[in-house]
Formats: structure tokens, sequence, C-alpha cells
């Protein structure tokens, strides 16, 4: 009943080089994401987990290079692609959502223009209104209440969590096919949070998205994920059903990672 | 809206007088200013002529009001010549970082190292005075400290989040220099540009008072004060008024310039 995953990595390896060091942050990457999942991407910082989503479309720093490895989203390889195609892939097709909303947005246009933007950038034809109303409909989308008011108002006017929205907005205004959230709700507080991944699994649903939430607290994982993967020091060392690697973790690795959650009144 | 002092103000308001007396030239002067007299002279201050004649019997008003039109024309065209050229260079520089940057870096140094002056004598020797060739030359040795600044500023904002933000959506280089980080990177860039209004008039004024710059009988303030030499010890007016109207419009534009920086300083107290 499964068909062809919509983004398979196999076997990615990349390293950083920093003057005569060479750090491998991703050793050996397999990784399948099925259309329409939720797929949450575990680890600590410096696992490996944020570049391995940049490096799906082309993102990386310039010190960092692949070494080796396939990335087929959709029937196209992604690593063979020159950075033409790339372009067009980003933000159309995968989209992203990074984690300080703060510092996303660009402090001196409005927040319409930059959806318009957005929009513009790939669907040439769609022209300015055609642009705005999409622009409109994807605030809409994301439960921003008066959005037409919204467009003309300027980033530091809005609240952390209102940022985040207007950038999901963002990365679902061309409906991309997969969306990589990397640390969404990080910078975000706790009630803030459960708001943003309760509407990452809407649109999920309403939208037929497929999305890679990658984090380091495995408690919102399994309020959302199908799927999940865990990272640790550039490989993935535990691959499964949330609720089987919740429940029966094989890896030591996401057992401590368990223990982590706090529970209230403890064990 | 944070307030500006008075200084700012003042800075303010004659580099407005000066812009609007340029551009209305025709019609708040009563003579032509080519119209030569000589029956009146080195005519003193008076009411028909206000700031008096010189020696063909020029109406000096008039001459200074239409000077004012090529001094200030030539300021912005220089400043903006400037402008565009250290922008250019200063956001690639910026943005793409190592060789590229290396070689501009390398290109901005070599070229501060001229003296500015001579080296405009030089060239102008070569191609000849000519107010077009003034403005190019201007600007053309005066864009290195605008590079400069955008530079510094682009390699810190590239590092914010929106610029990779950008990228991922799918933006092109040149969008995101031009969209992202140039728009977030010229406040200082105009500031320094209002300084370099003030400092282009003075060298225009420098190079027409030499006889390098505007050519006779075009009225530059330079080249007017160049013609009262010969008769500074019986007609006072004709060096004082062109000296303080430069003196002035530099020192206007200095104090916008000074009070836009302060003004746009984060660290300014309140």
């Amino acid at each position: 009943m499964r068909k062809e995953p919509l983004l398979e990595i196999t076997g990615l390896r990349l390293d950083f080089r920093q003057d005569d060091r060479i750090v491998e942050a991703v050793r050996g990457v397999d990784l399948k994401v099925f259309e329409g999942e939720i797929l949450g991407l575990v680890g600590e910082s410096g696992s490996g987990k944020s570049v391995t989503a940049l490096s799906i479309t082309g993102l990386l720093p310039k010190t960092a290079s692949v070494r080796s490895g396939k990335i087929i989203f959709d029937g196209m390889d992604l690593l063979a692609s020159p950075e033409e195609d790339l372009r067009k892939v980003r933000g159309s097709r995968i989209s992203y959502v990074f984690q300080d909303p703060a510092s996303s947005l660009n402090p001196v246009f409005t927040i319409g223009d930059q959806l318009i933007e957005t929009v513009v950038l790939h669907q040439k034809a769609a022209g300015r209104g055609r642009a705005f109303d999409i622009a409109v409909e994807s605030l809409k989308d994301v439960g921003m209440p008066s959005p037409k008011e919204l467009m003309s108002a300027y980033p530091h006017q809005l609240s952390g969590g209102m940022r985040q929205r207007v950038m999901i907005a963002m990365a679902i205004s061309c409906s991309p096919k997969l969306l990589i959230a990397d640390e969404p709700t990080t910078a975000l507080d706790v009630t803030v949070q459960a708001q943003i991944l309760e509407l990452l699994s809407k649109l999920k649903e309403e939208l037929s998205l497929t999305v890679i939430l990658i984090t380091h607290d495995l408690s919102i994982v399994s309020q959302v994920a199908e799927k999940t993967a865990v990272m640790q020091q550039g490989s993935i060392v535990e691959y499964g059903d949330t609720e089987m690697v919740y429940r029966k973790p094989s890896h030591p690795y996401t057992k401590k990672l368990i223990d982590c959650i706090p529970k209230i009144g403890g064990r | 809206m944070r307030k500006f002092n008075r200084l700012t103000v003042f800075g303010f308001v004659v580099v407005a007088v000066m812009a609007c007396a340029a551009l209305f030239a025709p019609f708040i002067t009563k003579h032509d200013p080519g119209a030569i007299d000589l029956q009146n002279g080195l005519m003193p201050p008076s009411a028909g002529h206000i700031m008096g004649t010189d020696s063909l019997g020029r109406d000096l008003f008039s001459r200074m009001v239409f000077g004012a039109r090529i001094s200030l024309s030539v300021g912005f065209v220089a400043v903006g010549i400037s402008v565009v050229a250290g922008v250019i260079f200063g956001s690639v520089a910026g943005y793409y970082g190592g060789w590229i940057d290396s070689i501009i870096s390398r290109f901005i140094d070599i070229m501060l190292c001229f003296p500015a002056f001579f080296l405009i004598l030089a060239t102008i020797a070569v191609l000849g005075p000519s107010i077009w060739n003034i403005m190019i030359i201007i600007g053309l040795t005066s864009w290195m400290g605008v590079a400069r600044l955008i530079r510094a500023e682009i390699l810190s904002l590239k590092e914010r989040e929106f610029v990779e933000a950008a990228r991922a959506i799918g933006a092109s280089d040149f969008r995101i220099i031009t969209r992202h980080l140039i728009p977030n990177g010229i406040g200082p860039v105009l500031v320094s540009a209002t300084l370099g209004v003030a400092g282009a008039i003075l060298t225009e004024s420098g190079l027409s008072f030499l006889g390098l710059g505007v050519q006779p009988p075009v009225p530059s303030w330079g080249n007017i004060l160049t013609e009262a030499k010969s008769t500074l010890g019986i007609a006072w007016w004709i060096t004082v008024f062109p000296g303080l109207a430069i003196l002035i419009t530099v020192l206007g534009y200095n104090l916008l310039g000074e009070g836009l920086r302060e003004h746009f300083n984060p660290h300014r107290k309140q």
C-alpha cells in the first residue's frame, strides 16, 4: 500500500572544513519520508540534524561539503542538480521554517512585501494582485486574525508567536510538498509552542503537507509526529513509528532522551 | 519620532534654501547672470544689485544663484556616482568574501593611497576641464569610503537569519543583495553621502578657483572667486559673497550629515 517515499536520503556523509581540520558532521544517514506524514528528527545540538536538513536543498554553509550520498525528492536527484534548479525547488516545493522568527524576517519590509516576494519569485505569471490574494490566503491558513491589515505591518510590531505564524505562512504560500521546520518552537514560550505544533498538524491535514520536524525535545515529537528518527553524532541510531520508539526504545541514547522528558509526579 | 537637535535643523534649512535657490534660479533673479554692463562695473551692493556687480558689470546676485545650480549639481552628481560605485563594489566584496573581497579591498587600499586632489588635477589636465568631467572624476575618486561602509554592514548582515530564510525561499544572490542586504545597510551610506556632498562642493570650488573646473562665462562659486582675485582691494563684495556661500553651504551639509549620523546612532543617549 505504501508507495515510493517522497524524500529518500541514502548514505549521506558530509563534513566541515576549517583551515586544516576536517570534522565529520553527518556519517552515513539513511532516511525515508513518506507523503503526508510528520517525521520528527530528534537529537542534541551538533548531532547533525540541521545540516542534514539544509543539505536537502543545498543550503549548506560554504565551509561544509557533501562527501557522498544521494537525496531523491519526488524523483529528482537533488545533490546532482545545479544551483539554478535547486533555487526553483526552494520555497516552492520544499520550504523551511527556522528557529528564530525574530531574525528570520527582514526588518525593513512589511509582512506583505515579504510574503508577496515569495509568491512572485516562484509564480512569475501571478502578478502582484494575485500574489496579494495568495499571501492573504496563507495568512488565513495559519490562523492570523485580520490578515489584510497584517500585510502592512512591520515584523517588529508582531509578537514572537505571530512572527512564527508569518514564517509558516510564507513557507506554505507556494503550496510546497515538503515543509522542513528546524526547531520551530524553540524560541517561543510553552503555550505558543503548543499552538504552533497544533497549527503544523492542522496544515498537514488540510494541505496534505509532508513535514520534517527537527527538534531536540522528544516531547514535542511525541505530540505530533507519526515517525521518529533519533540522531546522535551524525548517524541515525533509531527510526520507527513514534509510538514504538517512545514505548520500546531500542537504543540506549533514545532511552536517555525519553528519561529527559519531565513527568508530573515523578516516576 | 526622535527629535533632531537645533544645529541639524539649521543644516537642513541651509541645504533646503540653497537647493530652492538653485532650483528656481530664473525666478528669483532680476538680471541675466551673463549680461555685461561695463558702465556699471564694480558697483557696491545697492537696491538694484543687492550683492553689487563685478568688473564687467554683471549682477553678482544672479551669478551667485546660477552658480549655486552648478556647484550643487556637481556635488549631487559626483556623490551619486560615488555612492553607486561604492555600493556595488562594497556589497559584492562583503557578500561573496574570499578572493573577490581580497581583490576589491586591495583595490580600495590602492585608490586611497593616491592624494585625490592631485589625481583629479592630473586627470583633468589630460581630459580637459568640463563640468561633466569634474562630476565623474570627483565621483570616481571618492567611492572608497562608501564601499568600505557598505562592505562592513553587509559582512554583519549576511549572517542574520533572514538572509538564510531568503535563500530558503529560493531567492538568488542578486535578489538577496539588492532586496535584503542593501536596504538594511544603506543608513550609514546616506549619512556619509550627505557629508560627501560638502566635500564635492569644496573640491569643485577649489578646481574652479584654479581654473581647472567650471569654465567662464558659466558661473560657479569657485570661478567667481577667481575673477574676484584681481579686484580684491577695491571690491570686497565679489570675494566675500561666494566665499560665504561656500562656507555656509558646506557647513550646512556637514551639520545635516552629523545630525543624521547622531540620529541613526543606536547608542545615542536619550
